[in-house]
């Protein structure tokens, strides 16, 4: 199998800059993620990668042979799109097929990978049926064994699960994870999806406005991001204005109306701050205790085992996450007591 | 980009035979007809040309005819183009919102069979129906309201007649059109708000269908007004139209340059037409949150 | 709305179809009857459709006008499916100048198109001719085949294209396996219609056609001049069943066009 390599990649459509320097690489087997919001250029790097698109500066390489200027049809790489992009005039069988056949494999060999691309992706006995006689789900499969039965250098999946409702999405995930580990494909996943993302990947990298915010494994991406960005991208978390004080022992942020214990890892007294804490990282009590900050509940948003609780502390607005079986105690209108443990105040100094 | 540059050059070899085709045979002949409202009578079959003047406009305006026959055009343009809008406008309605989803489809494609069926027939078949002993005057005269031996053939109303069932489908079709597109729950929900079925028309369905109607005008209006074999089969003497007017420059009196000047008219006249129309379309279409 | 407006509405719907149908019924019915001059009483018999095919004068222009339509409308399919395929390359700026200019012999009335070409043959020293004829309704089926497989460029979903490539297959492949197939219904359904339209474009071939030559417009327009004809009941009833069958094609490839492609 392969590794692939993206090199110092610039692109830009007229006078705006869609990707700014991208590096990366994605070792032997391992599955990346793209992750971040809409024209942040996640898809430009795929269309890159795939031949569709040529950069303006940088290189792509697998294996180390450099594909830059290699046409699309010519790099053997697999590709699953977004809408499917199945041959509408084709069978399913005809449509895994046809890489085979352009391959110019003998017929029985074109049968037999056919049929263990089919089996692979649980369609066994549909080769004859329709594309449009299909679910989406169904089709994506088609999909996805049509781009791996040419045994591809590298596979790359353009949000292929954003078409699919809900209960179908989350069984595409494991499938589609399952799969690539037992052909052991190099992959690129392109999402805008975080909780997709997250599931699936060994390595994400977060990208917003052509700029690489953070490389790092699904783990480490939500509990240390590195930006506030990330931070809120990544489990949505609370971004509020602060400065950085000391009283002595410990080091604070002190906010609009509240003050918060942090660990210290850089800045000085007097920065002015973006602190992140995510809803679910607060400690909710009734009652008063060390270093707590009163919170005014103004709204409850009842999710089934979660609960959202909106309202202020000190002049800003706040939401924490916490179980339902909890939130029923606070009451619209009431005070509580909230503090987040110092890990979890990640701060950013502006 | 060199890229680009060789999907243009490519793009371009591959549209040459059709831009080659338009021009010859659609750009170059308008020209010919601007230039040729300028000469002198005929030209020649070699091609030869007796003299230039500017008289041919002269004659369009000093001579009342063509005046006359072109507000004529019109006037029956308007008359076919708004009865056709009032028959329409309950049969498309009755399609698009009364009528099972499932025969839509079939609803529209009859609608659609005369379309593809030859103007002639089609003014041949209305001719049997209105001719003395005809299906019409037959009962007509059965009701005793007029002599079955008599007829309306080769009128002003004959002509009108004839338009009117040729030009009906377009409309029907264009209003359709826009009319499906109304949601249901718009309907109901003017209905709640106790608007019977004529406000509801006015304030909610006339609007909706704006584009549909203008864009059914458009198709109805100009073909009318420029209409010359209705009335030269069904007019009779009376039944010129100004569309007769340069068809007989071409066949009869053979003054073609006379002939290409009032072509030339009647288009910067429709032309204008179509040009009104086409602002009110897209002010109809913005007004509804369209395209 | 209430049940009583729903009726009257109806009964509207279901008169204008009447209207639009009782004369071609009329035709149809009286294209069976023996009475020469199409009145009662109604005898039954395929007479005139006997006459039809062996003696009558309207065969010779039939034959002519389908010849005619045929040709046409395999040149224009030909050469509108080629510009429909070199419009995707161009940028739009292009496009804005193009379109337009594409539609132009659909927007000016056709009396006046026609008369157009016929001064620029004259002048040319052509006039009327085969060749004037030929060209003159390719020009006004044209925009309807741009037009149509245009269409389906613009409708249809281009990413296959893209997957196409991806597993191996060289621009002219992906043309042959892909976009040809995507483009049939558009290609088909452009071909149907130039062929009824040049058929029946009775405008262009009046003014076009060579002297002493008629197409089957002029010659019914001839006849229609001149006085009834019952064989021509029967020419114009094959003529409607053959219009219906087109329009029912039509409708059929819009329909498997959307479940093939949808």
């Amino acid at each position: 199998m392969s590794n692939l390599i993206v090199n110092n990649l610039n692109k830009s459509f007229g006078d705006n800059k869609v990707l700014d320097n991208i590096s990366f690489k994605v070792e032997d087997g391992k599955f990346l993620s793209l992750l971040g919001p809409s024209g942040c250029g996640k898809t430009t790097i795929l269309r890159i990668i795939n031949g569709l698109e040529y950069p303006d500066s940088g290189a792509v390489l697998v294996n180390g042979k450099d594909i830059t200027k290699l046409s699309a049809e010519k790099r053997n790489i697999g590709m699953v799109f977004q809408n499917y992009a199945l041959f509408p005039n084709m069978t399913i069988e005809k449509n895994i097929a046809y890489g085979l056949k352009l391959r110019k494999k003998s017929k029985a060999e074109i049968k037999e990978k056919v049929d263990w691309a089919l089996k692979l992706v649980h369609l066994e006995g549909m080769e004859h049926r329709k594309t449009t006689m299909m679910s989406g789900g169904q089709q994506q499969r088609v999909a996805l064994a049509r781009a791996l039965v040419i045994e591809p250098d590298i596979l790359l999946l353009d949000e292929p699960l954003s078409a699919l409702d809900r209960k179908i999405r989350s069984e595409m995930q494991y499938e589609i994870r399952n799969i690539q580990q037992k052909v052991g494909i190099t992959t690129v996943f392109v999402t805008h999806d975080q909780e997709e993302a997250l599931t699936m990947s060994d390595e994400i990298i977060l990208i917003n406005k052509g700029i690489i915010e953070q490389q790092s494994d699904p783990w480490n991406l939500y509990n240390h991001p590195v930006s506030a960005f990330a931070s809120d991208f990544l489990g949505k978390a609370n971004l509020l204005d602060a400065e950085l004080i000391n009283n002595g022992d410990n080091w604070l942020a002190k906010g609009n109306g509240w003050v918060f214990p942090l660990e210290y890892k850089s800045g000085k007294v007097g920065d002015k701050l973006t602190v992140a804490i995510r809803g679910e990282h607060f400690t909710i009590r009734l009652e008063p205790f060390e270093n707590a900050q009163e919170f005014t509940v103004s709204k409850k948003i009842f999710s089934g085992p979660t609960c959202k609780i909106m309202g202020k502390l000190g002049e800003d607005k706040v939401e924490l996450t916490c179980i339902s079986l909890d939130a029923e105690k606070c009451e619209i209108g009431g005070k509580i007591y909230i503090m987040p443990p110092k890990v979890n105040v990640l701060y950013f100094v502006k | 980009m060199p890229n680009s540059d060789k999907k243009i050059t490519r793009g371009s070899l591959l549209v040459a035979p059709s831009s080659l085709l338009l021009l010859c045979f659609s750009v170059i002949p308008l020209f010919m007809l601007i230039f040729f409202s300028f000469i002198n009578g005929n030209i020649g079959p070699d091609g030869s040309i007796a003299g230039y003047t500017t008289n041919n406009f002269t004659m369009i305006f000093s001579d009342s005819t063509f005046t006359k026959l072109m507000f004529k055009s019109l006037g029956i343009g308007i008359v076919v183009t708004l009865i056709c809008v009032i028959i329409a406008y309950p049969a498309a309605w009755g399609i698009a919102k009364i009528a099972k989803a499932k025969n839509h489809n079939l609803l529209i494609m009859l609608v659609i069979i005369p379309f593809f069926t030859s103007q002639i027939l089609l003014i041949y078949s209305i001719m049997v129906i209105l001719q003395a002993k005809g299906l019409l005057m037959s009962l007509l005269g059965f009701l005793k309201l007029a002599d079955p031996a008599t007829s309306i053939l080769y009128s002003n109303v004959a002509v009108i007649i004839v338009l009117i069932y040729e030009y009906l489908p377009y409309m029907i079709l264009c209003i359709y059109n826009s009319i499906e597109k109304i949601d249901d729950n718009l309907i109901y929900a003017s209905h709640s708000l106790g608007a019977g079925w004529f406000k509801t028309f006015v304030n909610v369905v006339f609007p909706m269908s704006m584009p549909g109607l203008l864009s059914g005008i458009m198709l109805v209006l100009v073909p009318v007004t420029g209409s010359f074999v209705e009335p030269g089969l069904v007019g009779g003497s009376n039944g010129m139209m100004v569309g007769s007017l340069i068809n007989s420059q071409f066949s009869t009196v053979l003054n073609m340059g006379y002939g290409a000047a009032i072509s030339f008219v009647f288009l910067i006249i429709i032309s204008i037409i179509m040009g009104i129309v086409r602002v009110l379309m897209s002010r109809a279409n913005r007004s509804i949150g369209g395209a | 709305m209430s049940k009583s407006f729903n009726r009257v509405i109806k009964v509207i719907m279901v008169l204008t179809y009447v209207i639009i149908f009782l004369p071609i019924a009329v035709i149809i019915l009286m294209s069976f009857n023996n009475n020469e001059y199409g009145m009662m009483p109604f005898e039954f018999s395929f007479k005139w459709y006997q006459y039809l095919f062996t003696k009558s004068e309207l065969l010779p222009a039939t034959i002519l006008s389908l010849k005619l339509a045929v040709s046409v409308c395999l040149v224009t399919v030909i050469i509108g499916t080629i510009s429909a395929l070199g419009m995707q390359y161009l940028p739009r700026k292009i496009l804005m100048f193009f379109q337009p200019i594409s539609q132009l012999p659909i927007i000016i009335p056709w009396l006046v198109q026609s008369i157009a070409l016929l001064l620029l043959f004259n002048f040319v020293g052509i006039g009327r001719s085969y060749v004037s004829m030929f060209f003159g309704n390719l020009i006004v089926v044209l925009p309807y085949v741009l037009m149509m497989v245009a269409g389906r460029f613009a409708d249809a979903d281009r990413t296959p294209e893209d997957a196409a490539r991806m597993l191996g297959a060289k621009p002219f492949k992906v043309f042959v396996d892909v976009i040809f197939p995507m483009l049939l219904p558009g290609i088909i359904s452009g071909a149907l219609m130039s062929f009824m339209v040049c058929f029946n474009a009775f405008c262009m071939q009046y003014y076009l056609a060579p002297f002493g030559i008629r197409t089957l417009p002029i010659e019914i327009y001839t006849l229609v001049k001149v006085g009834y004809k019952p064989d021509l009941n029967a020419l114009a009833s094959i003529l409607i069943l053959m219009s219906t069958l087109i329009v029912l094609a039509l409708n059929k490839l819009g329909y498997s066009a959307k479940k093939l492609f949808g």
